[in-house]
Formats: structure tokens, sequence, C-alpha cells
């Protein structure tokens, strides 16, 4: 009881960075999160559009406008070239378009007037200019063979209004699956970091010479002083992942209360477990207080850029993925990304993801060896 | 005293009692560096380095950094640091604390040798027997005002006290204390366990009657001494013996 | 003297292996991180060529517009291809589709093409985009023809070759020019953000050298300082060389960075040298001054003053961009002033606009803001200072 007591009391002095792992959490695992609902609808991806009209909104250039405005969303942005710039520069807005002065009237003369755009060259992009040029093309077309303007721009949207049916098979809630794995994918940093630094500063409070000196000198057997530390560190470590649990329960809503779910908060719960074993392998290692600050961000830090928590795994080098195989968090992020694919749940469909939770228990048992070795070999030179 | 009075402060040397090096410098360099505050001269500069960490006796430590040093090591450096400038009039704070026989030895030696260098020693401690072993003059402070001042002869004199005599005797029986009391001189009679302490107010050779008396009596005892007071009973006598905060 | 205090200060702060871990080797580490996540993400946004399926029935195999525009756009050897193309049955592409080895496939029936997908997406936009584009045109040929052909008829002419009406409509619709010009700036890559953030933080973190190397000299600071306020030295210039001697550990600490993102990480500063050495000098200045202010200001243990310092340097970091480039264009948009007193923003922002814009406005502006702030920083130090006699300590 009184190692537990002076656990609560050292745990108290560690408000501050838990905090600030959680708020990190709940900002950055709660950014870009606004829930929807399961769309069982085609919804064709829109690009961010800028559009700078410097010719009068009428007639083929109202049409124009009106059609970009239909086929992607439409920015509003301050009308200065450096709001401008810095829009396409942080992606904003993925195209711009300059309408001309006398675009419609050069237009129907058959000028075909030259349109200036800036372009951040991603798909997003692609997909904007492709949009626009489908448009010119047809208008050119119709311009060359039609006199009127009303029945240039009449037949243009006849033409445009041809849709192709489009059928989404999978009944799997994507976007919210995706929610999910972001936020536990994020949250491999916070459970690390809390983790790790919490535990090392714990143990380095109770390793300070003076009171190591006074357990060892105490009635209270060593080994009982050891479990006792360890099983106060993993209530710390699930009290820290329940929390998240519940904050994930708010964060992304009822996808949580599916299988799905389920086994997002087991794989979240096994990795727990591995990263209590970590911060005991790093506290058994070193006992000097202000090397745990850089070790914990380095550790935390390396494993999310590494394997893939702050940027998507696919968009990673495959030099960094391979690098990220000796990391434990790379199973457990594979394992939230597995889960956004898998629509049945079976034994079958789930082996993969089964398989990379074995390997963060490997990995678990392996610290806890090599966490018994150095601490014995310490004990003796002590 | 201003900040900018230099020609004064290149004479000081103090010496704090909380240890005040640079962990990140070896003991050379800590006092080169405060050394160098003082005196430019290189040269000069590195033969008083060597003369403090003579007089503190650290040759075999030039290169450790403190964070390898014993506390009385460390208490040494400190002064090292202090001292090596040659100043004229040195304030040492409780340098003393914590330390170990020797290391105290050594601190109290060198101190000796900076006074007979010439040297102005203004020296605080809790520690009455070192103040009897290297203190001329002798001020006693409680809580900020001088209770009594002079060489140690002097206040001893301020003690109440003249001589203590201790003895053991195994077995007292309570009209020997009365009748002892009684006896000449006699202040004070402590009977505690199988020790007799007896105080005398006046008079230097209470002891001969003391024992010509037990004689008288047949008392049997073991061991027999007399002391002088010591600085630490006129300190307890000025101050009050009430333990304080 | 100032020489003798210089040199200690030096070897003091370069023995101090937390300080130096913090900004020496952390923004190494940073770096080499920002560079493992975020080197590939700019290609990953690129269209890349999408793997799809067709059913090859019957019908598709008589459509020859469906069939050649898919051929084309499959094409191995078109500038444009769009996509990877697997001609298979019905049975092989729900295969394919549910394997997630393609994005979707299409099946022609009754004229009609049909676009069978998982979730919606760019890819499957894209799919559906190009599908329709061939029926417009389809649509587009037709009408003309029809017109072209009411036009022949009208004229009195009834031996119509309506082959060549078809072939020289294909003909039209193949060869229309889209008269776009691309005129967006080659520096956009906004990865570089990052960067820029990490030269910022270091440049902040190097207060913490200023910081720590002031309190030695300061003596209700340090016990150090304690002793050297005793000595007959002037109070200005250990001060003075202590803080020479901070700014050269830090802008060594810099350069180390500078050379390892530049010539390692492949980091794009632009190309205007002169400026890019002068604002890395003015910002670790103004880093300095902040460390100085935190010093002289907050009557702490140092852990403290460099947990204050870390905290501001990484909420300043995190306001520019450095956990997400959109959170330094969302303060910029909406509440400026924020970033215009945020010196890590200064710095980013300036590097920024060395970076992506021609002009050099923007950038002085940041190097103006960036002095103003130190030297409000640095006033705030010397009353500060000015003020402190101690009594009794």
């Amino acid at each position: 009881m009184t190692v537990f007591k002076t656990f609560l009391k050292v745990l108290n002095k560690c408000k501050a960075p838990i905090i600030m792992y959680t708020v990190i959490l709940i900002f950055f695992g709660g950014f870009n999160m606004k829930t929807s609902e399961n769309n069982p609808n085609f919804i064709a991806t829109k690009p961010d559009i800028l559009i700078i009209n410097q010719d009068e909104e009428k007639g083929i250039t109202k049409n124009l406008v009106d059609y970009i405005k239909e086929n992607s969303n439409v920015k509003e942005i301050e009308n200065d070239e450096e709001s401008i710039n810095d829009a396409l520069f942080y992606r904003d807005v993925n195209y711009i378009i300059y309408i001309p002065e006398n675009y419609r009237e050069n237009f129907l003369n058959g000028k075909n007037p030259e349109i200036e755009i800036k372009s951040t060259g991603d798909y997003q992009s692609s997909l904007a200019e492709m949009i626009i040029e489908r448009y010119i093309k047809i208008a050119n077309i119709y311009q060359k063979n039609i006199n009127s303007e009303e029945e240039i721009i009449e037949n243009i949207n006849e033409t445009l209004s041809k849709q192709t049916e489009i059928q989404i098979t999978s009944k799997l809630d994507t976007e919210n699956l995706k929610k999910a794995t972001f936020y536990y994918n994020f949250a491999n940093y916070s459970i690390l970091a809390g983790c790790v630094y919490v535990i090392c500063l714990i143990l380095s409070s109770f390793k300070e010479q003076n009171i190591s000196k006074r357990t060892i000198i105490s009635s209270m057997n060593y080994r009982k002083y050891n479990r006792y530390l360890l099983l106060s560190n993993s209530l710390f470590a699930i009290i820290l992942w329940i929390f998240y649990v519940i904050l994930s329960f708010i964060l992304v809503g009822n996808i949580m209360f599916t299988t799905h779910g389920l086994i997002y908060i087991l794989n979240s719960f096994i990795f727990t477990i591995c990263a209590v074993t970590i911060a005991f392998l790093i506290g058994n290692l070193v006992n000097n207080k202000n090397a745990i600050n850089g070790i914990v961000n380095v550790i935390a830090l390396g494993s999310s850029f590494l394997c893939g928590a702050f940027v998507p795994m696919e968009w990673l080098p495959d030099a960094v993925l391979k690098i990220a195989h000796i990391l434990p968090s790379y199973y457990f992020i594979s394992n939230n990304e597995l889960l956004t694919k898998i629509e049945n749940i079976n034994i079958e469909s789930l082996r993969p993801v089964l398989e990379n939770m074995g390997i963060i228990f490997i990995f678990t048992i392996a610290f806890i060896i090599i966490t018994n070795i150095v601490s014995r070999r310490k004990r003796k030179i002590g | 005293m201003k900040p900018n009075a230099y020609d004064i402060k290149s004479k000081l040397g103090v010496i704090f009692q909380d240890v005040a090096v640079f962990e990140e410098l070896t003991v050379y360099e800590n006092i080169d560096y405060f050394c160098g505050l003082y005196i430019k001269d290189k040269n000069k500069r590195k033969q008083y380095i060597e003369e403090a960490i003579e007089l503190v006796g650290l040759e075999e430590f030039k290169k450790f950094y403190p964070k390898q040093l014993s506390g009385g090591l460390l208490r040494r450096l400190n002064i090292a640091c202090g001292i090596a400038h040659k100043p004229e009039l040195i304030f040492l704070d409780e340098p003393t604390v914590a330390v170990d026989p020797q290391s105290r030895n050594n601190i109290l030696d060198g101190i000796k040798k900076l006074r007979d260098n010439g040297a102005t020693i203004i020296y605080t401690t809790h520690y009455m027997e070192e103040v009897e072993i290297i203190c001329d003059r002798v001020i006693i402070l409680d809580k900020g005002k001088i209770l009594a001042t002079g060489t140690t002869d002097e206040l001893k004199e301020l003690a109440k006290i003249e001589e203590k005599v201790t003895l053991e005797v195994n077995v007292l029986e309570e009209k020997y204390i009365e009748q002892i009391k009684k006896l000449e001189n006699v202040d004070e009679v402590n009977y505690n366990g199988n020790i007799l302490l007896v105080t005398y107010k006046k008079g230097k050779n209470n002891l001969v009657e003391l024992i010509e008396y037990l004689k008288k009596e047949s008392i049997k005892y073991n061991k027999i001494y007399s002391e002088r007071p010591t600085l630490n009973d006129v300190f307890l006598e000025l101050t009050g013996k009430e333990l304080r905060d | 003297m100032f020489g003798h205090n210089f040199k200690y200060t030096l070897k003091t702060l370069f023995r101090n292996k937390t300080l130096i871990f913090w900004t020496f080797a952390f923004p190494i580490i940073l770096g080499t991180f920002f560079n493992m996540a975020f080197s590939n993400i700019e290609n990953s946004e690129k269209l890349e060529i999408i793997d799809i399926a067709i059913v090859n029935n019957e019908e598709f195999e008589n459509n020859k517009i469906f069939k050649e525009a898919f051929e084309n756009l499959s094409d191995e050897k078109n500038e444009n291809r769009l996509f990877n193309t697997k001609y298979v049955t019905e049975e092989q592409a729900k295969e394919l589709l549910e394997n997630d080895e393609i994005s979707g496939y299409m099946i022609l029936e009754k004229e009609e093409p049909q676009i069978i997908v998982t979730t919606s997406g760019i890819n499957e936009t894209i799919l559906k985009s190009v599908t329709e584009e061939i029926i417009q045109t389809n649509e587009i040929i037709n009408n003309i023809a029809k017109n072209e052909i009411e036009k022949e008829i009208i004229s009195q002419n009834y031996n119509i070759d309506y082959e060549k009406i078809y072939k020289n409509i294909i003909e039209m619709t193949e060869n229309q020019e889209v008269n776009i010009k691309n005129i967006s700036k080659n520096n956009l890559s906004y990865t570089m953000i990052e960067y820029y953030t990490l030269i910022a933080m270091t440049c902040l973190y190097g207060g913490i050298l200023g910081m720590v190397a002031i309190n030695q000299n300061l003596a209700n600071m340090s016990n150090n300082g304690k002793r050297i306020s005793i000595a007959p030295t002037q109070k200005v210039k250990t001060i003075l060389s202590s803080i020479s001697a901070s700014y050269i550990v830090q802008l060594i600490g810099l350069s180390l960075l500078f050379i390892y993102t530049i010539f390692i990480l492949k980091v794009d500063y632009g190309t205007n040298l002169p400026l890019i050495i002068l604002l890395g000098l003015v910002g670790s200045f103004t880093g300095l001054s902040m460390g100085l202010a935190v010093g002289v200001l907050f009557k702490t243990n140092e852990g403290i003053k460099t947990g204050i310092l870390i905290s501001i340097t990484m909420l300043g970091c995190f306001l520019s961009g450095m956990m997400g480039i959109t959170m330094k264009y969302i303060i910029d948009k909406n509440i400026p002033i924020v970033n215009k007193l945020n010196p890590a923003s200064m710095i980013t922002d300036g590097f920024y606009s060395l970076y992506y814009y021609d002009t050099l406005d923007r950038y002085f502006f940041n190097i103006a803001s960036l002095i103003i702030f130190a030297f409000i920083m640095i006033t705030i130090s010397i009353i500060s200072l000015r003020r402190q006699k101690y009594d009794s300590i």
C-alpha cells in the first residue's frame, strides 16, 4: 500500500505531461473528424477551385462559372495576389482559374482565348484540370458549329448532363472507420509518450539513490516491492488506456460500438501493455531524469513518424516502412489500417490482424526478458 | 560598498556555505575560472592556482569533475575557488558542514596557513571546537545580535562555571549527593546512571577536595577527571539551552 | 576578462549534455523524422495510374468508341495515361474489386456504361469522369453529325458521304486544343514549411543557452553568480561575454542543422544565400533575447525556466505549422496578429517568402519584426537587470 501511495504522489507531479499528451491527442486525433453519416450513394470528389473572373459574368462566361461551381468546391479568397498565392501554397485551393477580360467576346469570335491557371500539381488539381478541359473542349466544338450563343450554351449543358450510373458495393462505413483509424494511429504517440514518460519518471524517482537505499534496507521483500511497482505502473497505463478509449467513443462515435470498434480497442490494449514494458526497459536503462525527456521524445516521435501514425502509411517511402518493421508501433498501426478494409469479420479475414497482435505480444515478452537481464546485472553492480 | 568598488572587491575572498562551482568544469578549470576574474596575468594565475590546489590538497584531482568528488573534496574545491587569488580578507561561511574528519583537518590547516600568510579571516561556524583551534578573536552572534566578543580565554571567563569534574561511581546514595552539594564552591551536582558530574563556580583545585571527601566516606569510583569549561558551555550559557527552530 | 569569461562560458555550455542534446541533436533527429515521413507525401499526392477492369462482353468488343478510348488511356506510351486496365469477365472483375486490386470496373450494357466501385474517392471519381467524357463526346459527334446531315439535306444534297462526315467530326473532336496556360510558381513544395519551423525551433531553443549563460552570472539565480558578483569585474562585461559565447554556440548548432538539412535532407531554402544567413542570424538573436528575458524575469530554478522556454517555443512552432502545415495558414488567414507576434512564425514566414515569393517585401517585414521583438526583449531584460541590487540574498 505504501508503494502505491507514494506512486500516486509521484504521479500527481506528472500531471502536466499527461495532460499535454492528451490535449495533443484530442486536438490532432479529433482534427479533421467532423462526423458524417454513412452514405450508400456515390459522392464525387470535388477539388477546391478558386475562380478569378475578370470578364463580365454573362452568357458563356457565366455558364463556365456555373459549371465549375457545380463540379467543385469554389473557394472565396480575398482578391489580392499574395492571399491567392498563399492559398495555393497551403493547399487551401488546388486550382486557380483566371478567366480573362473579354473572354465571352473572344470565345464567341472563335479566338479560343487563353485561360491562365495555377495548380498545385496534386491529384485534386489534375481532377480540376480534367473537369475544366472537358468543358472547354465541348464548348469549342459547339462554337465552331453553332452561331447563336444561347444555342451553344444549351447544347453544352445538354451534353454535360449525360451522366454515368455508379454503384457502390461495399457496405462498410469507410468514412467513420477511417476516422477511428486516424484516432488510434495518433493514439500511438500519446500512449507511447504518456506511458514511457510517466513510468520512467516514476521509476527514476523510486530509484534515486537515497530512496532506493531506503527501500533496500526496509523490511519489504525486494521482489514484492518490484511487483508492486510493476502493478501500480500497469494500473496507471490501463487507466490512461481506458481514458483514451472513452475519448475515442466521444470523438469517433457509433463505429466504436461495432465489432470493428472492439478490435480497435483490443488492439490498443495489447499495444498499451507493450508500451508499459518498453517504459520499464527504458526506466531500467536510464537513471538520469534530464535524459528521460529527450529519450521519450525520440522514441515516441520516431515510432510515430516511421510507422505512419502522423502520415498515412501508404504515403511513406518503402525504405522507411522496412525500417519500421522493427518497431511494435508498426504492427499496431498496420492493424488499424487493416480494419478499414475488412468487411466481414471472421477468423479467416482477421488472420492478418491476429498475426500482428501476436507480433506485438512477442515484442512485449522480449522487452520483459531484456529488462530482467538488465536489472539483474545492475543489482549485482549496485 | 557599491557594486563597482572594484579595489575593495579585489581584496576580498568569500567561501559560501553552498558549494558554488561549475558542474561542467574540472577542478583545475573551476579554480582557473574564478581566479581569472581577479588575476589577469596568466603565469601568475597559474602559480596561484597550483598553490591553492596544494593548500587544499587536491593535487590528484585536478582533472576530476565536481560530480566525481566526495563531499569533503568538493568542500575543499569550494574553498580553493574562493581563495586562489590570495585575498586579504576572507569570509568563510561554515565551510566544514558535513565533511569527513580528514577533510576537516585539511581545511582547518589550510585556514591556519592562510592566516600565517597574512590574510584576515572571518570564519562562521557552529562547531565550537573549530573555533578553539583556529580563532584568535571570537564573536558570538545570536539572532543577529552580538552577545560576546573577545579571545577564547576571555569568553571562557564569561561562563559562570570554572571547573567540571566527572567521575564514574557505581552506587551513590542520595545523602552523599546532598553532602557533595555542600562542599566548597560546588555549583551543581548531577547524578545520572553511574556518572557523577560536579560543577564549580570558582576556584582551581577543587578536585583535590572532592577526592579527599570521597576517600573519607570510602566511596568507590573508577575514573575521575577535571575539565576547564569549553566554548560550547559558554555558547549554551549565553544563548540558553532550550532547543531552537 | 572578456575573453576569459567567454572561453569558460563556451566550455560550460558545450559540456552541458542536456543542453546540447536539445539545441544540437534534437532538431537534427526531428528533421530526420520529418524527412522519413514527408519525403514521399507530395509524390503520393500526384495522380497515379489507376487500376481498373472492364468487362469484355460482346457489347464492349463491338463499341469502337469505348474500346479505343480506354485502350488509348491505358496505353503505356501515352503521356497522359490514366489507367491500367484489365479486360476480364464480370465474375473476375467482382473478385478483383473484392480483393482491392482495382479501384472499380466498368460494364457496358444496352449502350449504358455502369461503374461499380467499393467506396467514393478520387480514383473512382476519375473513372466516372472519364466514362462520362466518352459518352459526352459520343453525344457531341452524334449531335453535330445530325446537324451536318440536316444541312446537307437542306442544301438538297442527297448524295451524303456519312463516313466522311463522321470522320471529319471525330477528327475535329480529337484535335481540340484547350488553351490553358499554367502560370503557377515552381516552388510549391509545402512540406518545406516543416523544415522552416524546425529552423525556427532551433533558433528559439538557442534561448535556453542564453538563459543558462546569463544565470551563471546573476547572484540571485545561482551560487556561481554570487561568486562572480563579488569579483572585481564589471557586470556588463561578464554578461556581454557570456551572451556572446552562448550566441556563438547557438550559431554553431544552427549551422550544423543548415548543413544537414541542405546536403542530406535536400531542403530547399531558395537561392538567396546571404539573406538565408541573415535570417538565421537574426532569428537566433531573437531566440537569445527571449532566453535572456526569461532568464532575468523569472525568479525560479533553471529547470522551470527551460520548461518555460520550451513551452513558448513549441507553442510558437505549433502555430507556425510544425504539427500540421495548415495551422500556419489558418492563423495567417484568420488571426494574422497572432503570427505577427510569434517569433517562430516570423522566422518560418521569412524562409517561406524567400522560397516562394520573388519579391522581398515580405521577407524584410519579417526581419524587421524579429529585430523589433528582440529589441523589446532586450530592453525588458536590461531594465530588470538594472533594478537588481542585492542587499541580502
